[in-house]
C-alpha cells in the first residue's frame, strides 16, 4: 500500500466535497443545522455543569438514573457498532468468493462502516460525564482489565483500517486503476479479525457482568455477530438503492440478492439463539433472577414500549424470514428491498433499547422505569445527523469513482 | 508595514493562547495522576473547598442577614473545613454486620449518612437504601409474603466488580479493605453501575446541591469532599471517621443497634464477635463478590 495513493484519494474527497449541486448543498446544510442544534443542547444543556461550570442542566435532563444508568446512547451505540459488519461482508464476498457483481459496492459499504463507527464512538462521547477526562485518560489504558478500553481499541482500529483502505481504493481508482491483489489481501487479513472483534468486544462490555443476569450468557457474542451481520447489509441494501434514485449508477440485482440472504441468514440465526435463550431460561425452573428478566422483557416492565419492541422484533425477524423464502422475493429488486427494510427494523427493535434496559433489572428490588426524553432524543439525532455528514462525505466520491469507472 | 507586523504578532498570540487553554485540562490531569501527592492534593482541596464555601456563605449571609443562625453556622462550618488524606491503618480489614432482627427499616441511618457524607440534597438516593424484602427470596425460607426491611449500601467486597470494568482505574480496594473511588479520575461512563449487583453506587446526574451550613467539615480526599457533577459516588464507611478510629456514622445513628462494625482482623472486635456468634450471611452470594457486609438475625426471623 502506497501513501501517495491514499493522499490522493483524501485529497478527492475533500474536493468532491466541497464541489455539488443544490441537493447535495441543501443536504449538507439540514445535516448542519441538526448537528449545530444537537450540539447546543449537548454543551448548553446535557455537559453544563461540566464544560460551562454553571449550576443548571447536567445528565439529569435525560431519562437515566442510579436504576438505568444507560440508556438510549449506549442502545445506539450498541446498534451502530453492528451496522459496521457491512463492510467485510462485501470484501469477503468480493475478494474472497468472487462475487463480481458486489465488487461496486465494497466502498459504498466501507463509507457505511466509517460512519456508523463514528457514530458509536460519538454515542459513548455524548454520553460519558467527563468527555474531556475520558479523551485524554482512556488512552492511557489505566486499566488493561476493564472490556471499555479494549472496545475503544478495536473500534478504532476498525474504523482507520476501513477509511485508510476507501481512500487508497478511490487514489488507485482515480488513476483508472484496480486495486492489487496485495493491498486487497491486506484489508482482508485487517479488517475480518477486527469486524468480529468489534461485535464480540462490545458484547463482552455487558456479558461478563454477574449484577444483570440477563446479559450475562455467553450467547451474547454470537447473538451481537448475528445481528450485525444482519443489519449491516441491509442497511447497505437500503442506502444502495438511494445511490440509485440519486444518481445513474446502477448496481447488479445479483448484488443487492447476495446481501439480502446474508441478513436472512443472520437473521435465522439470530433467532435460533434467541430460542435457544427462552429455552434455558424459561422451559423448566432456573435462575430466578434471569427468568425474571426475561419474562419482563416479554410483557414490558420498565416501559410498555419495550414489549412492543420486543414483539415486533420475533415478528418481524419471522416475517422477513418467510417472505425471503418465496422464490418472487428473490427475483425482484423491490421485494429484496422489502425484505432488507424489515430485517433493519427487527434488528432495531432487538438491539436497541430492550436490550440494555432489561438488563438493569436490579436483583434486590422491584422494578425499573426508563423513558428517553427530548434531551437525549435531540443529541442522539444531532450525533446520527453528523454521521449522515461523514458518510455524505465519503460516499459520495467513492459513488462518483464507482461512474468514472463505469464509463471507461 | 510595521501595522501587518504587528497584526501578525497579535494572530499568533492570541492562536497561542487558544492552544494553550486547550491544553490546560491535559496538563492538570498529569501533574495530577503523575506528580501530587495525596497530601498535597488535600491541602489544594481544602483551599478550594473554603474558597467554595465562603463564597456560598456570603451569599446565605445575605439573602437571609448576618445575625441568621444559617449565615453564623456556614461561616463556621467554613472555618472548620478539614480535608485528610489519612492513610489505611495495618492490620485492618473493616466490615459490618446488620442484625436484621432488630432493623425497624426507620432509615435514620440514611438521613444521617447523608448529613456525613456531603450526600447533595437535590438527587434522588443517598448512599443507603432501605429495601423491603421478601424473606424467602433473601434467605430461602419457605416464609411467602413476609417482608423485611434491609438497608443497602455498598459491601466493600473483596471481589468487586466495579473495580474491575473502571476503563481508568478511578475506583480500587484500599489495604484496609475499602472500596473507594477517586473523584478527581472518574470519567462518568457509569460501567462500574452497571457491574454492581447491589446497585450501590450512585451518580451525581447534575450539579450536586448542598446548604453550606448543614456541611460537614471534616472531610477525607476519597471520602466526603463536596462532589463535582458526573461522577460517581457511595459508601465509603465514613473513611474519614474510621481512619480515626470513629465508627461509620450510621451505626452511631442506628436508634436499634442493629449495625455493629469493627475490623476482622482483631478477635474482640464486635464485628468478628458477631460474626463468630452468629449464622452471618450475604446478599447475593451467587455473584461471586464477597461483600464484607454481613447479615444476620439475632432474635429469630419473626417478631
Amino acid at each position: 500500500m502506497s501513501v501517495r495513493e491514499i493522499i490522493k484519494g483524501l485529497c478527492y474527497v475533500i474536493r468532491t466535497a466541497v464541489r455539488g449541486g443544490l441537493a447535495y448543498w441543501s443536504t449538507v446544510l439540514a445535516l448542519l443545522i441538526l448537528v449545530a442544534y444537537s450540539l447546543y443542547v449537548w454543551v448548553f444543556l446535557q455537559h453544563a455543569p461540566v464544560l460551562l461550570g454553571v449550576d443548571y442542566g447536567g445528565l439529569a435532563l435525560t431519562g437515566m438514573s442510579d436504576r438505568v444508568p444507560w440508556g438510549l446512547y449506549t442502545s445506539l451505540f450498541i446498534f451502530w457498532v453492528g451496522i459496521a459488519a457491512s463492510s467485510i461482508i462485501c470484501a469477503l464476498a468480493v475478494y474472497v468468493f468472487g462475487s463480481r457483481e458486489t465488487a461496486a459496492l465494497v466502498e459504498l459499504a466501507k463509507a457505511q462502516a466509517c460512519a456508523s463507527l463514528a457514530a458509536a464512538i460519538l454515542f459513548i462521547l455524548v454520553d460519558v460525564g467527563r468527555p474531556l477526562r475520558t479523551l485524554y485518560l482512556m488512552p492511557l489504558m489505566l486499566n488493561p482489565l476493564s472490556v471499555f478500553d479494549w472496545d475503544m481499541v478495536v473500534l478504532i482500529s476498525y474504523l482507520l483500517a476501513n477509511l485508510v483502505s476507501l481512500l487508497y481504493s478511490l487514489g488507485v481508482k482515480l488513476e483508472g486503476g484496480l486495486v492489487g491483489e496485495r493491498a486487497r489481501k491486506a484489508y482482508i487479513a485487517l479488517a475480518a479479525p477486527l469486524a468480529i472483534a468489534v461485535h464480540t468486544v462490545t458484547a463482552f462490555i455487558f456479558q461478563p457482568l454477574a449484577a444483570r443476569p440477563y446479559w450475562n450468557t455467553a450467547i451474547l457474542a454470537p447473538e451481537f455477530v448475528a445481528t450485525a451481520f444482519a443489519s449491516g447489509p441491509a442497511l447497505l441494501a437500503l442506502s444502495a438503492m438511494v445511490v440509485e434514485k440519486a444518481t445513474r449508477l446502477r448496481f447488479n440485482v445479483n448484488a443487492y440478492k447476495l446481501l439480502v440472504r446474508v441478513s436472512v441468514v443472520s437473521t435465522i440465526v439470530a433467532l435460533y439463539l434467541s430460542l435457544s435463550e427462552v429455552e434455558e431460561a424459561l422451559l423448566y425452573p432456573s435462575h430466578p433472577a434471569r427468568q425474571r428478566a426475561l419474562r419482563c422483557l416479554l410483557a414490558g416492565c420498565g416501559g410498555a414500549y419495550l414489549a412492543v419492541m420486543e414483539w415486533t422484533w420475533i415478528i418481524l425477524a419471522l416475517a422477513s424470514v418467510l417472505l425471503h423464502l418465496h422464490p418472487k422475493t428473490r427475483a425482484s429488486r423491490k421485494l429484496l428491498l422489502v425484505n432488507a427494510l424489515l430485517v433493519l427494523l427487527a434488528i432495531v427493535c432487538q438491539k436497541t433499547l430492550p436490550l440494555v434496559v432489561t438488563g438493569f433489572l436490579p436483583l434486590l428490588a422491584r422494578g425499573i422505569s426508563y423513558t428517553p426524553t427530548p434531551t437525549e432524543a435531540a443529541i442522539a439525532l444531532g450525533v446520527h445527523a453528523l454521521a449522515g455528514l461523514i458518510y455524505l462525505l465519503l460516499a459520495r466520491p467513492a459513488v462518483l469513482v464507482e461512474m468514472e469507472a463505469g464509463r471507461r | 508595514m510595521v501595522d501587518v507586523e504587528r497584526r501578525r504578532l497579535l494572530k499568533m498570540l492570541a492562536l497561542a493562547a487558544a492552544v494553550a487553554i486547550s491544553l490546560k485540562p491535559v496538563i492538570d490531569v498529569r501533574e495530577l495522576l503523575l506528580r501530587k501527592s495525596l497530601g498535597e492534593r488535600a491541602k489544594e482541596l481544602e483551599e478550594e473547598i473554603k474558597k467554595w464555601c465562603l463564597e456560598r456563605a456570603s451569599r446565605i449571609c445575605k439573602e437571609k442577614g448576618f445575625e441568621s443562625p444559617e449565615c453564623r453556622l456556614a461561616v463556621r462550618k467554613c472555618e472548620l473545613v478539614s480535608v485528610s488524606a489519612e492513610p489505611p491503618k495495618p492490620g485492618t480489614q473493616y466490615a459490618m454486620a446488620i442484625d436484621l432482627s432488630r432493623c425497624i427499616g426507620c432509615r435514620r441511618c440514611v438521613y444521617a449518612c447523608m448529613l456525613e457524607n456531603n450526600v447533595s440534597r437535590n438527587l434522588d438516593e443517598g448512599w443507603i437504601v432501605v429495601e423491603e424484602l421478601d424473606l424467602s427470596e433473601v434467605i430461602g425460607a419457605p416464609l411467602k409474603g413476609e417482608k423485611t426491611p434491609v438497608p443497602i449500601s455498598c459491601m466493600h467486597c473483596e471481589n468487586p466488580p466495579c473495580v474491575l470494568v473502571c476503563p481508568v482505574a478511578a475506583t480500587w480496594v484500599e489495604p484496609d479493605g475499602i472500596v473507594v473511588i477517586d473523584y478527581a479520575r472518574c470519567i462518568g461512563c457509569r460501567y462500574c453501575m452497571a457491574a454492581c449487583p447491589y446497585n450501590a453506587r450512585r451518580f451525581n446526574w447534575a450539579k450536586p446541591v448542598i446548604p453550606v451550613w448543614q456541611l460537614n467539615p471534616h472531610m477525607h480526599v476519597y471520602g466526603n469532599v463536596p462532589r463535582e457533577a458526573h461522577v460517581v459516588e457511595k459508601c465509603t464507611f465514613c473513611i474519614h471517621r474510621v481512619r480515626r478510629g470513629l465508627p461509620p456514622a450510621c451505626v452511631e445513628a442506628c436508634p436499634t443497634g442493629a449495625r455493629i462494625f469493627g475490623n476482622l482482623e482483631d478477635p474482640n472486635s464486635p464485628v468478628r464477635r458477631v460474626i463468630d456468634e452468629y449464622p452471618c450471611f450475604t446478599l447475593l452470594p451467587e455473584a461471586g463478590t464477597k461483600p464484607k457486609v454481613f447479615y444476620f438475625f439475632s432474635g429469630g426471623v419473626k417478631r
